[in-house]
């Protein structure tokens, strides 16, 4: 099994791993086999979208003592939860700037669309990327947009996000409205349910919603 | 003055614009100011009722528009109130019948003449919204405190806005006080926070405004009227008096706080 590297030898060499080709085995096989390759250098191992268990990193820790080649630097990640774990270890782990290098790459070949009004009922805003309106969203408004939506002030209309996409999120300063769709899932609300600085983020297939408590 | 072509509209029907239209153009001719009330619901007139006129109608704005006779022909004198007149519209043809232009033209004619010119306008957001709205000034947004009335008057805003007119102003109509005190109504505070409009006035519901309608007596011309007090404040307002809005509050009696005491309706 190869496993992909990148890096230098003057800053670090980074191995990247993710859920599809993590396997302790090959790993230890990998840097055995490249060795000469990575003499002398800073050592990186990158594990994306994949929770480690605590005896995996103790048996890598372990592993890489008896390397003398290359010296290891600690953990790179995605997951929340593995850098948590890094921590009470006390190995390094730093959370990968991949998710910034994500949302740079998106906004590069969408549009965002910056709406200074208050949308009335009837009127609907379509965008590819993401939608920031400065003023309400009133019952009876449609917003539609690629990306996410941010209304800076009351959300009561309809507000479809992240079409065709696998992660986005809704904010509003204060949020009544009957349903949101959020990456083409449906999430219906109370009558009289209200928000205020409330969220809604689809991340991994699961949707989170954070607010304060309502004003009612 | 620059503000004289009035349109009152609320996209849904039934929340009393034709009251409003009738009421507010009586205060002001009562006042002394030369007034014109044009019923722009064409088909479904019923303006003429409101203020009582309904057996003095001879021709109507079709009859303007397909020149049987110029405007001031067609205008009906209201025989309680001097200075209001009365432009009726058809009974027999529907809203096609006068297109935005031909209004523009009569309202154009009339323009010198009066120092105050309503358009009572018809419900819904059709071509007859349309025609209603083209040549005023000034649109008045009439709204019940209710959501459905509030989510028609705001889709009216926003077609008010592409039509490129000024923002329009409110009038609260048929607000209960106690309704409201019991939670059963929307307050001001709730109307304003979708709409965010200026507000003109807040009519309270009145019990006798049924009968005002039947006999065809705006409710301004009684001075006992609750909702015709507040409907002279209104006509006040536009003239450009500054007269604060009353809080329609509501404090429950003392047999009412004893009946809900032991749980009595």
């Amino acid at each position: 099994m190869d496993f992909k590297l990148r890096g230098t030898n003057v800053i670090a060499i980074e191995l990247l791993t993710d859920s599809s080709n993590f396997d302790l085995e090959k790993i230890k096989q990998f840097i055995a086999e490249k060795k000469q390759l990575l003499k002398g250098s800073r050592f990186i191992l990158s594990v994306e979208d994949r929770t480690l268990m605590a005896d995996e990193v103790e048996e890598l820790l372990k592993f890489f003592k008896t390397v003398n080649e290359l010296t290891f630097c600690g953990f790179k990640t995605n997951v929340k939860e593995n850098r948590e774990l890094c921590i009470k270890l006390g190995v390094p782990c730093d959370l990968s700037n991949m998710e910034i290098e994500k949302i740079k790459e998106r906004a590069d070949n969408e549009e965002i669309k910056f709406i200074k009004k208050t949308l009335r009922s009837g009127d609907k805003i379509t965008s590819t990327g993401d939608v920031i309106i400065m003023g309400d969203v009133n019952p009876g408004a449609e917003v539609e947009a690629g990306g996410n939506v941010y209304v800076m002030g009351n959300l009561m209309g309809f507000v479809r996000a992240g079409i065709g996409k696998k992660e986005c999120e809704v904010r509003a300063l204060y949020f009544q409205a009957p349903i949101l769709e959020v990456c083409g899932k449906q999430v219906p609300f109370e009558r009289n349910e209200s928000y205020v600085n409330f969220k809604i983020k689809v991340k991994d297939g699961k949707i989170k919603v954070e607010h304060k408590t309502g004003r009612n | 003055m620059a503000d004289k072509v009035i349109c009152i509209t609320s996209g849904k029907g039934g929340v009393g614009k034709s009251t409003v239209t009738a009421n507010v153009a009586t205060a002001l001719a009562m006042k002394g100011y030369k007034v014109v009330a044009i019923d722009a619901d064409i088909g479904l007139r019923n303006l003429d009722l409101v203020l009582g006129l309904e057996n003095r109608i001879v021709y109507d704005i079709v009859h303007v528009v397909e020149g049987v006779v110029p405007p001031e022909k067609a205008l009906v004198k209201d025989k309680k109130t001097k200075n209001l007149y009365l432009l009726p519209a058809a009974q027999t043809k529907d809203k096609s019948a006068v297109k935005p232009e031909d209004l523009v033209k009569i309202v154009e004619e009339l323009r010198d003449k009066f120092d105050f010119i309503f358009i009572d306008s018809p419900a819904g957001i059709e071509e007859g919204f349309k025609t209603a709205v083209t040549p005023a000034d000034t649109i008045i947004v009439v709204a019940n405190p209710e959501m459905a009335s509030i989510r028609d008057a705001d889709r009216v805003v926003g077609l008010c806005e592409a039509m490129q007119k000024p923002e329009p102003k409110l009038v609260i109509n048929r607000l209960d006080p106690k309704k409201v005190a019991r939670g059963d109504m929307l307050d001001v505070e709730d109307v304003l926070q979708v709409l965010s409009l200026d507000l003109l006035g807040v009519v309270p519901e009145d019990k006798n405004m049924v009968s005002y309608i039947n006999r065809g007596e705006p409710a301004v011309l009684f001075e006992d009227s609750i909702a015709g007090k507040e409907l002279r404040n209104i006509a006040e307002r536009l003239l450009g008096k500054e007269i604060p809005i009353p809080k329609w509050t509501y404090s429950e009696g003392f047999l009412e706080k004893l009946k809900r005491l032991f749980g009595s309706e």
